[in-house]
């Protein structure tokens, strides 16, 4: 499992990105764009009370279009505007949406998903043994369960959104997410874990100091 | 604290907004508690690490599983689909044409019977094949991969094999430094039976389709200076460019196949980064290659021949042959998008029948040696749908017996 870039990039930090995908056809920065974009828009998507998967099949339809009318971008000067109009558009099934009605249905930045610095700092600090524990336990979860940890622990959607989007009880997803979290400390070592809190500990006692 | 105090701390949505910083006034709250109650830090940044860790693995694996379908309905560059769309309407004219030239011929000529014959076909149907095959690991572990759960399937020597939701295999290298060095490399096999195709993703990036009884042999971690595998039967490759580490120079990708006839006379296909088909089945009189993007090159060392393609043509390697000629990549192609196009001797297209719903060809005494077909029909139709369009023509009668086709005037 690759560590996740450190730069926090939001949207507007894919020109080039952009640039090398119309321009070069590059596949590597369309997953970038897709990627960034997959998640700004399941958490948009959720917000609004839309159901996840439907959410999640409204993205891959945007994209499919992006990818397949790549000639006709050229002109589009803001990307960034560009993709959550259309997606939005898409989503409400309403054409009439405007770039400048944007602002007002999402009240939401996609600097919100970006996780922090901290949360970064501590994944990329996990060892191989762990990161491979990770992958299994999320792995071997129903495809609903990875989709309510991810809600849950990643675009931070309440428990009530989460059970409103996924059509299921607010218990449901409570234990959900306590089975996940069981099923990794059964697959990782206690004393594991705690060693490697200590050690991030110590690091942030340097950053704290050293700053 | 134990279980029960941790299993009431995931339910308050402010405990989950503090692991994640999602929320100030939170973050400040669970600071304040945790300095009132120092006992219980280890166990909340125990909590906390692994929230932390489960919030970045399920985005990864949510994004990727998307992509991957997201790639599924891509499937072949906009510039080749727009292609692709033009020709296919030549064929569903072409179909067509072909449709009511022998609805015509039909009343014009035909002897009665010939439709009993077919609904009779209909009776005892076969249905078309799927998604099937079966990995075989160097240590001899057979796992089914058709009926494998999505998820992680296997994991060997630094190396983890899952399946995707959607049913591809996906290879990855564990990217650690102190696994990578103690990856070794071993030869993995994948087999389509009759009936079955696949979808691989290797680790290097380069996607692999699979036509039925097909056998792919192919290292589980590449060499940096050379990425080799080997090929029995029928597969489309969309080989990903890779650079040898700290230079600008590709890693070529070659593909040993058999041809059909002469053993122990291996042939080699060698590219940088391409799409191409090579069909080489043992039932095949040739070995054919056809390249649809960029340039490969073709040799059979112990015959010491070689030729290079360019994009539109492809290799007939077999019965004295060595020729290179001008393709029709949309027909070499078509099982792959999930057609048959018959362009071809009916014998040669009911041998592509005969491995897609795994039945027996039966040439009767009578039976023509040589008919020229040409139609377009998909692979999802029914047996008798296919035997119906055949029989079309009118110059051959086709019936199903049990899981024999008999050929017959």
């Amino acid at each position: 499992m690759n560590g996740w870039a450190d730069k926090i990039s939001r949207g507007s930090d894919l020109t080039s990105d952009w640039h090398a995908f119309i321009y070069q056809s590059s596949e590597p920065a369309f997953k970038r764009i897709y990627t960034h974009y997959f998640h700004y828009f399941s958490f948009i998507g959720n917000k609004k009370g839309f159901d996840a998967a439907l959410t999640q099949d409204t993205i891959n339809e945007l994209f499919l279009y992006v990818w397949e009318n790549q000639e006709r971008l050229p002109h589009v000067k803001n990307h960034h505007n560009y993709l959550v109009t259309s997606f939005l558009r898409r989503l409400y099934k309403d054409d009439s949406i405007e770039t400048e009605d944007v602002a007002g249905l999402t009240d939401l930045p996609d600097s919100l998903v970006v996780p922090s610095a901290e949360t970064i700092h501590i994944y990329n600090n996990i060892n191989s043994r762990h990161s491979e524990a990770l992958l299994k336990v999320v792995n071997n979860l129903p495809e609903r369960q990875r989709l309510m940890i991810y809600q849950k622990f990643y675009l931070g959607l309440s428990y009530n959104e989460i059970a409103e989007s996924n059509n299921v009880s607010i218990n449901t997803v409570y234990n959900t997410i306590y089975k996940a979290i069981s099923n990794l400390r059964n697959a990782i070592n206690d004393e594991d874990i705690l060693i490697f809190s200590l050690a991030s500990a110590f690091v942030l006692f340097f950053l704290f100091f050293f700053r | 604290m134990d279980q029960i105090q941790s299993e009431n701390l995931l339910k308050e949505e402010s405990f989950i907004n503090f692991c994640l910083e999602k929320n100030d006034n939170d973050v400040l709250y669970w600071q304040e508690w945790i300095k009132e109650h120092p006992e219980s830090e280890p166990e909340i940044k125990k909590l906390r690490n692994l929230i932390t860790s489960l919030s970045i693995s399920s985005a990864q694996q949510q994004a990727q599983s998307q992509y991957v379908i997201l790639q599924q309905s891509i499937k072949r560059p906009a510039n080749i689909i727009y292609k692709l769309k033009i020709r296919r309407l030549s064929y569903y004219a072409a179909a067509s044409f072909l449709i009511f030239a022998l609805i015509g011929s039909y009343f014009l000529f035909t002897h009665k019977g010939t439709q009993n014959n077919y609904s009779a076909n209909k009776k005892h149907d076969i249905s078309p094949g799927g998604n099937k095959a079966l990995l075989i690991l160097a240590n001899g572990k057979k796992i089914d991969l058709s009926d494998a759960k999505s998820g992680l399937i296997a994991s060997e020597k630094g190396v983890s094999i899952s399946k995707s939701a959607d049913g591809q295999i996906v290879y990855k290298v564990n990217e650690t430094s102190a696994t990578r060095n103690e990856v070794t490399a071993v030869m993995n096999t994948i087999q389509t039976p009759a009936k079955g195709q696949f979808m691989v993703v290797l680790p290097d990036g380069t996607k692999v389709w699979l036509n039925a009884k097909t056998t792919f042999k192919y290292p589980s971690v590449f060499n940096q200076d050379v990425r080799q595998v080997e090929l029995n039967g029928e597969a489309y490759f969309e080989v990903a460019h890779q650079n040898i580490p700290g230079t600008k120079k590709r890693v070529r990708f070659i593909v040993k196949t058999i041809v059909a006839g002469q053993a122990d006379k291996d042939q080699y296909i060698e590219v940088l980064g391409t799409h191409f088909n090579v069909n080489c089945y043992e039932d095949e009189p040739s070995a054919i290659t056809t390249l649809l993007e960029g340039s490969v090159k073709v040799s059979q060392p112990a015959r010491n021949r070689e030729a290079m393609l360019l994009p539109g043509q492809q290799l007939i390697n077999g019965e004295g042959k060595f020729n290179v000629a001008e393709a029709n990549t949309d027909a070499a192609i078509a099982w792959k998008n999930g057609d048959f196009v018959f362009h071809e001797d009916i014998r040669s297209a009911l041998r592509k029948v005969a491995r897609w719903y795994d039945v027996e060809i039966s040439y009767q005494p009578g039976a023509p040696e040589h008919l020229m077909l040409g139609g377009w029909i998909s692979r999802q139709n029914k047996l008798s749908e296919v035997l119906n369009l055949m029989e079309a023509t009118g110059k051959v009668h086709l019936k199903l017996e049990g899981r024999r086709v008999l050929v017959t005037e």
